[in-house]
């Protein structure tokens, strides 16, 4: 099935990308989509961008609903989920 | 002693006299330096009924025993007081250079006190200090001042904190400035040295006190240095300034609109991207920090070089106004550090008359022209006129609580907290933010601490501070009490608040420059100690527990956004502060037996 991202300020201007669909396996979890994008996506910089075959704990993933993603959810077909860094500093 | 000078400079402005005041290592130990040992210095000389904008009400600027020392981000000073915005214990904080030659003049700090007969200035230097007179530079702006006052002494190294008209004219949220546009913004600390007439303080010198390991301490440095250039904030600081949280702050509700009447607003053209893009920026740094979070913008005008906003001061006179003009929100903030004033509190005072105005609460008749959302050259043309204190000016220039008062408005509609407006983060977003400001030791304060970090998924492990979910109240007490002693200390000790250190290293830091043997626990037992003080200091101007409380305005839930229906409950965090704290649940006052346990019961000499 394919999912659509989508990513947004800091986070797009450092991967130099704001969207992107992916391929993924049904069923899909959204750990799958994660590993996905650390596949394609982690030689970006920088670094302290990517945990382990997923980005780091500042970068939040959320549902066109507006609600926060883990990773054991399912995703279905055709969704797109925005990812943001969030981190704080003013 | 090791890390202090073990003294500060007494100056008595109605005498025009100096002398030396002298620390024990003991009252260090348990002062630390920075805001809590001017509160302890404040507390000791001020009574109930002190006119913040009298001559006896002590001014402190204190250095901690970081400043001034191989660490990074380090160089910064606490200006301490009671504030007359407040009327009970005001603190602010800046960074630079100033704060390194303060501590290298040869004094840990001054406390003044007085009044002087005409405009004067202080110059220290390797440990002589001089009143001089300033009637000269009086009227000069925050940044014209300090330029005058370096040439006035000769002395290329010297560096000045002034104040500009504002505290000239006793603006209630006057700031200090130093550096070109660094401030020491809150509380209108500013107003209380124009009412002293001290123009300024003129700092150099290169005494610095002897660190107990300085090996110790230089590779502590040189780890710390490694470890803030590679973290994540650090580098997103360093690219976009503070300002890089607003297109975050949108998307989570925090940055509020409106006069904190909705969260949802297109920012897109206000963000730090937007900025960085827009403006040829340079970045600067205070003294030994290897981020550099500040932002000149070259060429705003032809030939005009100026200060870039912090995120703050862009969501106060963006969305907050409704206004999406980025060189409008330059140009306030030029005006504001110009003439001296707080960012923060003049841009929500200013979005209070704009609510006030949708709401038939002020008339054209009474401002003089049209205010409404997404006016923002209303938005500036009202900031001039508290600047040039005319008209409806002289009232916004009060602050939003005294404005509510004198227009006959309920209270609640003052976006404050004991007299300090809001900061631009959104209590409705983060639940444990909410318990900060309705507890924050000067007021509402996001710097005391910055809850929204914690459950944004920064932590603090060692004291179990953990990111939680950030729109549940429950649970949330504990860890941000301990949370809010934890960055009081970073204003004792001094230490950027964006320095990502964790309690093991600051307590290392920490024995490494004076030689104690600090554990984490003894230094969190040094932040609760220090909030527990100033609570204690305020407590003699009235503050107690039914004054922990949110204005409604910004607490009631809002109908759009990511919040939408969602309000914090205040109480429940608040019974869980209490207990951390070991104060009385009903006056929300320290008990006899938390003040002996921390060492702060009456007659203990500071
Ligand atoms: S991060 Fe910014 S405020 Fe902090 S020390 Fe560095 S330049 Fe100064």
């Amino acid at each position: 099935m394919i999912v659509a991202v989508r990513f947004h300020g800091l986070l797009a201007e450092w991967l130099k990308v704001e969207r992107a669909e992916f391929i993924l396996d049904e069923p899909a979890r959204f750990a799958d989509l994660l590993a996905a994008i650390h596949t394609r996506f982690h030689g970006q910089t920088p670094k302290q961008l990517w945990g382990e075959k997923a980005f780091a704990r500042q970068v939040w993933a959320l549902s066109s609903k507006g609600a926060r993603l883990l990773p054991d959810e399912a995703l279905e077909p055709g969704q797109v989920i925005s990812f943001y860094l969030m981190i704080g500093g003013g | 002693m090791f890390g202090y000078h073990g003294r500060f400079l007494e100056v008595d402005l109605t005498r025009r006299q100096t002398r030396d005041l002298p620390l024990t290592e003991d009252f260090c130990r348990k002062f630390v330096g920075g805001a809590t040992m001017a509160a302890a210095l404040v507390n000791d000389r001020v009574a109930p009924g002190l006119d913040p904008l009298g001559p006896d009400n002590p001014l402190v600027m204190a250095t901690g025993p970081f400043t001034a020392s191989p660490l990074p981000m380090v160089s910064r000073y606490a200006v301490g007081a009671v504030s007359p915005l407040t009327g009970f214990w005001g603190e602010a904080t800046s960074g630079g250079v100033f704060p390194f030659r303060l501590k290298g003049s040869g004094w840990d700090g001054l406390i003044v006190t007085g009044r002087a007969d005409r405009p004067v200035y202080l110059y220290l230097k390797d440990g002589v200090a001089e009143i001089r007179d300033a009637q000269a530079f009086w009227g000069l702006d925050s940044y014209a001042v300090q330029d005058a006052l370096k040439a006035d002494t000769g002395d290329a190294e010297a560096s000045v904190a002034a104040i500009g008209p504002a505290g000239e004219k006793l603006i209630k949220y006057a700031c200090i400035m130093n550096d070109a546009g660094r401030a020491a913004g809150r509380c209108g600390l500013g107003a209380v040295m124009g009412s002293k007439n001290l123009k300024a303080v003129a700092a150099s010198g290169r005494k610095r006190p002897p660190s107990a390991d300085p090996g110790r301490v230089a590779e502590l440095a040189k780890e710390a240095v490694s470890l803030i250039s590679g973290h994540l904030v650090s580098l997103a600081l360093k690219e976009y300034g503070t300002n890089m949280y607003m297109d975050m702050g949108m998307v989570l509700a925090d940055t509020p609109a409106r006069y904190f009447t909705g969260s949802v607003f297109p920012a897109q053209a206000l963000t730090g991207q937007a900025f960085r893009k827009k403006y040829r920026i340079t970045n600067y740094a205070c003294r030994g920090c290897p981020i550099g979070c500040g932002r000149e913008v070259n060429e705003f005008k032809p030939g005009l070089k100026v200060d870039g906003p912090e995120y703050e001061t862009v969501a106060a006179f963006g969305p907050l106004v409704g206004n999406t003009d980025l060189d409008l929100i330059v140009e306030a903030n030029h005006r504001c550090n110009v003439h001296g004033v707080d960012t923060v509190s003049a841009g929500v005072s200013i979005a209070y008359a704009f609510y006030l105005f949708e709401k038939g609460g002020l008339t054209r008749d009474q401002v003089g022209f049209d205010l409404g959302w997404g006016n923002g050259p209303a938005a500036l043309k009202l900031l001039d006129l508290v600047l040039n204190q005319e008209g409806i000016g002289v009232l916004v220039s009060q602050g939003t609580l005294a404005m509510a008062k004198a227009l006959g408005r309920d209270e609640g509609e003052a976006a404050q907290v004991k007299g300090l407006e809001f900061p631009m983060h959104d209590v409705r977003s983060f639940h444990g933010q909410a318990l900060s400001y309705a507890t924050g030791p000067r007021g509402a304060c996001h710097l005391k601490g910055d809850y929204y970090n914690i459950d944004l998924g920064n932590m603090v492990i060692e004291y179990m501070i953990l990111p939680g979910d950030r729109l549940v109240s429950e649970g949330k007490g504990e860890p941000a009490a301990k949370y809010q002693s934890y960055k009081d200390l970073f204003d004792a000790l001094t230490l950027c608040k964006f320095a990502p250190l964790e309690p093991t290293r600051v307590a290392a830091m920490l024995g490494a420059l004076t030689g104690w043997a600090v554990t984490p626990e003894e230094l969190l037992a040094m932040g609760d100690r220090s909030v527990t003080l100033k609570r204690m200091l305020s407590a003699k101007f009235g503050v107690n527990r039914s004054l922990d409380r949110l204005p409604a305005i910004c607490a009631r839930a809002l109908e759009e956004g990511a919040t939408a229906g969602i309000t914090p409950d205040l109480d429940r965090m608040l019974d869980e502060y209490y207990a951390y704290r070991g104060w009385d649940p009903a006056t929300g006052l320290p008990t006899q037996a938390k003040l002996a346990e921390l060492g702060l019961t009456a007659g203990t000499p500071s």
